[in-house]
């Protein structure tokens, strides 16, 4: 995990030291129509911590409540019932507001305005004055790649360009907190590699970001802790490299090893004799995890216990 | 709104009096009732939804939250906003209206002939309704779509991340969109003027050689037609003459003259034409009718069957009698006459004299002495406007010959400066109709092009409403939805008078009382015309009709009644629009737009945006 790695806020060890960024008590959303009728139970029961400094993923099939989670966060929901803290306030709040940027998971941008124009209208938003916009807005079109564009209406984008107006939009008032919901889609692989870039130097900055995806390779790469969703419940929660340890496997890597030699090794290791070039608990990809939840949740419903790798991975550090 | 309207001074309008609650009690009582079922309305909504708890909970938060945040708008995020909402109305090619604006005008010159008899009235009455629909269909267009489809498209949800206060969103919108009105409102009323003047303006040959039989065997000069019309030309000593009254206007008609005598005589240049758009300004008084025996003083005189009751009649050759009482000074004389209007409504029971009007007389009374009066002045009634410059000094000789002549200012007022007009009809059997507005003492002429500024001013007043409602409905209902409840509202205007004086009615006085004491009556099966009697519920039930009528009538003004936005009347009858209508409009228009920044606000504030 080379994330994790060169990840200076020293992993979960330091984390109950870190401030709380958000907090998340028993959040529970139902989606109701015109009447008050149940129409979906889109989140249920939530209990998440995301510390100062983090990478957080939220995982998840399409519709299991990831962005119904980063809404409740951002005040754009209201909860059914439970709670939603950020920087230990009500979402709602506008001085949390000043602290956030949020990348919705398709841009919901003025498409009448051109890049320019989109970045000096949210700054305004920030009360910014026009010095500090202009400098800004100049930077965050630099970082995006979209000089060449900048002139240009939304409306004429393409969806990657879209996306990363999208992004600059995000980080106009330098947030300490960013939501990124999704915030690979639609990018061309150079451009994926550049977006996981830009939010392993944000961390760098010190800046917590929650990340929502299903694209499990996103999250492999950049988060520390990701929670996996499942039709609105959490399944698993944890270190990335904890979660993809698998315990009851031995993988041995030899080289060289004949056939009699291979028979002779496992008899070997039945009487447990020879000597061990490597050993180790293989991990899985992030994929076949998540696949295995999926299936093991939709075989037996209901919420699984997370927490006993949660408590390993913590008691291990 | 117009000529017929009774116009309250400020003072009266405001403060409560015999027959209206007065501006301000209304305002307040509204203020109150709104918040108080919008909390309860919001809370018992959300106690469906997230119980009682969370009910009390979210509705608290928003009224504690209200008012710190109202002082803490930044001026730039509602700029911010307000640039948003502007460029977004301008993107949505709202500046067309303006063009089909432009389009009926060119075209409406071919309906509209100049040759008719009151071209004026038609032009004025085409300009402002035109802008009035357009502007205000432009308003509820661009105002009622934009915030559900911020919502629907989740653009919403981007401004909603920033720090940005509900205020802030409804008031940049709010201003937004009235400054794109105020733009297209402010080009409509330049081409209308314009184009008012120019469709008006013509003028006519005039040779002062040929004459013309009238009909009747007099010899007349006469100018030439044009845009339908011909005038009369009246010659004066010096030369000059005037082309007279026809058409709702006249011309100066000057002599031009030549340095070498020729012998083809004098010729005339004839000016464009005059008093065709006018601003009187009224100095009115108060009425009241005495009946046919002279014994008996009351508010109304006969009514002769008309559905129009604003007129009231008197009967000719009786004692019957219209009393006027003025307020006179020193300033309401013009060269030491007293300039009298009349706007009087002829019912005849017989045919008369065709050719002539009816005839009547008026004369002066001190309103204490009764029998310090002036000669009577005959006149014949025209249907239209009619103005008599009265000497200031009157005789009475045919009263007191001894006397000498009577002074209006100085022997027939009372200490308040009031005077008495009487106005009698002096043929039986026909009848002269008259009403508080419709005789006046003409104060001065004001400038049209100010009067028509003031009466754009009206429709701007009703732009800011119109977005004000539009906007407020579209924080809680989907475009189309909204858009129809603004029309809905636009036309309550109508027959929202008559709603008033419904109410109003019920309140001084109806049989078988209000919704209690109605219920009262069935369980005891007694008619509307039975006394209840003098049970000790009696006076319960009728308390309790009466704050229930009461606020039936509050909230009877609480829903917006634009005809009392509208001073288009006055301009299009020829009369100044009184400033303190204007000022009463403005009032109304901040009243309302107050309550109603403070409803959007609430309505956004509780609404879940992402749901
Ligand atoms: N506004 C809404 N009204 C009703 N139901 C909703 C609404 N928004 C989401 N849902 C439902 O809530 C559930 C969770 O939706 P959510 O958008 O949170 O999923 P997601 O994890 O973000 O999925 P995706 O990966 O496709 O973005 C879904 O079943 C969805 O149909
Ligand atoms: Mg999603």
């Amino acid at each position: 995990m080379a994330t994790t790695d060169t990840a200076p806020v020293a992993s979960s060890g330091t984390a109950n030291s870190n401030e709380v960024i958000i907090e998340t008590r028993n959040l529970t959303k139902v989606y109701r129509d015109f009447w008050g009728r149940q129409k979906v139970r889109a989140l249920n029961a939530l209990d998440l911590e995301v510390r100062q400094g983090e990478i957080f993923g939220l995982l998840g099939p399409n519709g299991s409540g990831k962005s119904t989670t980063i809404k409740l966060l951002l005040g754009l929901l209201f909860p059914t019932s439970g709670q939603a803290l950020v920087f230990g306030q009500d979402p709602s709040k506008v001085e949390t507001k000043e602290r956030i940027g949020y990348l919705p998971e398709e841009s919901y941008l003025y498409r009448f305005l051109n890049a320019r124009e989109t970045l000096d209208f949210y700054g305004r938003l920030f009360n910014m004055s026009a010095e500090t916009r202009a400098q800004r807005v100049d930077e965050l079109i630099e970082m995006v790649g979209l000089k060449w564009a900048e002139r240009r209406q939304l409306k004429e984008y393409s969806k990657g360009m879209t996306r990363r107006i999208g992004l600059a939009q995000a980080l106009i008032n330098d947030p300490d907190l960013i939501f990124l919901d999704e915030p690979t889609t639609g990018l061309d692989p150079i451009g994926i590699r550049e977006m996981k870039d830009l939010i392993l130097r944000l961390k760098d900055e010190g800046k917590t970001i929650l990340i929502s995806s299903h694209q499990l390779a996103d999250l492999q790469d950049v988060a520390d802790r990701i929670a996996i969703l499942h039709q609105g419940d959490l399944k698993e929660m944890g270190r990335v490299d904890a979660l993809l340890k698998v315990r009851d496997e031995t993988l041995i890597r030899a080289k060289g090893l004949s056939e009699s030699a291979e028979e002779e090794i496992r008899k070997v290791i039945e009487k447990d004799h020879a000597e061990i070039l490597q050993l180790e608990n293989p991990t899985t990809t992030l994929e076949e995890l998540f696949l295995s939840i999926v299936q093991e949740s939709d075989a037996r419903p209901g919420r699984r216990a997370y927490s006993q790798r949660d408590e390993e991975q913590s008691s291990e550090s | 709104m117009g000529i017929e309207s009774t116009v309250y001074t400020l003072q009266d309008w405001l403060l409560p009096t015999a027959d209206h609650f007065g501006g301000l009690l209304v305002f307040f009582i509204s203020i109150v009732l709104l918040i108080f079922f919008g909390l309860l309305g919001s809370a018992i909504l959300s106690a469906i939804r997230n119980g009682p708890f969370e009910a009390f909970y979210s509705v608290g938060r928003v009224v504690v939250e209200s008012v710190p945040e109202f002082f803490s708008i930044s001026p730039r995020r509602v700029m911010a906003m307000t640039w948003l909402a502007f460029h977004e109305a301008v993107r949505k090619k709202s500046l067309y209206v303006f063009a089909i604006f432009l389009l009926v005008m060119l075209f409406a010159g071919w309906f509209i002939t100049p040759g008719s008899s009151e071209p004026a009235r038609l032009y004025m009455s085409l300009i402002f309704t035109l802008s009035k629909v357009l502007i205000l269909l432009l308003c509820i267009l661009i105002t009622v779509f934009s915030l559900p489809k911020d919502i629907e498209s989740r653009t919403i949800y981007t401004i909603y991340t920033k720090p940005v206060l509900h205020w802030e969103i409804f008031l940049g919108r709010l201003f937004g969109y009235i400054g794109i009105a105020t733009m297209v409102l402010v080009a409509m009323g330049l081409c209308s003027y314009i184009f008012l003047m120019r469709g008006l303006s013509h003028t006519h040959q005039f040779d002062g050689v040929r004459m013309v039989d009238q009909g009747d065997g007099t010899m007349v000069h006469r100018t030439t037609t044009n845009s339908g019309h011909h005038h009369k030309v009246d010659i004066g000593d010096d030369g000059n003459g005037i082309a007279e009254k026809n058409n709702e206007h006249s011309h100066a008609v000057d002599k031009i003259e030549k340095d070498d005598k020729d012998e083809t005589g004098p010729s005339y240049f004839v000016h464009g034409p005059q008093n065709m758009l006018r601003a009187r300004v009224r100095h009115g008084g108060t009425l009241r009718f005495l009946d046919r025996a002279g014994k008996v003083e009351g508010k109304t005189g006969i009514n002769v069957g008309k559905e129009w009751t604003y007129f009231s009649y008197i009967e000719g050759q009786t004692f019957s009698a219209a009393i006027y009482t003025f307020k006179l000074d020193e300033d309401l004389f013009v060269n030491d006459t007293l300039p009298l209007e009349f706007n009087l409504s002829v019912f005849r029971t017989t045919m008369g004299v065709r050719t002539q009007g009816v005839r009547g007389s008026f004369h002066f009374r001190h309103p204490d002495q009764k029998d310090l009066r002036t000669d009577p002045i005959p006149f014949s009634a025209k249907e239209e406007s009619d103005i008599h410059y009265v000497p200031r000094e009157l005789s009475n000789a045919s009263i007191d010959q001894s006397a000498g002549k009577l002074d209006l200012l100085k022997h027939l007022t009372n200490d308040n400066n009031e005077i008495e007009l009487w106005i009698q009809c002096a043929e039986s059997s026909q009848y002269f109709g008259m009403a508080q507005n419709s005789v006046y003492i003409l104060q001065s002429e004001s400038s049209f092009t100010w009067n028509f500024f003031k009466c754009y001013l009206s429709i701007w007043f009703q732009v800011v409403m119109v977005v004000s409602f539009g906007l407020v409905f579209s924080t809680f209902l989907n475009g189309p939805v909204s858009g129809l409840a603004s029309i809905i509202s636009l036309a309550y205007g109508v027959f929202a008078e008559h709603l008033k004086n419904f109410v109003q009615g019920v309140r001084g006085g109806w049989h078988g009382g209000g919704p209690v004491e109605a219920m009262v009556r069935l369980f005891n099966q007694k008619n509307v015309m039975i006394e209840l009697g003098d049970a000790a519920y009696v006076p319960i039930v009728k308390r309790i009709d009466s704050v229930f009528i009461g606020a039936v009538q509050v909230f009877v003004h609480m829903i917006p009644d634009y005809s009392l936005l509208d001073s288009s009347l006055f301009l299009i009858d020829g009369y100044a629009i009184p400033d303190v209508v204007i000022v009463q409009q403005l009032l109304t228009v901040m009243g309302f737009t107050f309550a109603l920044v403070g409803t959007g606000y609430f309505f956004l504030k509780t609404r879940e945006i992402a749901a």
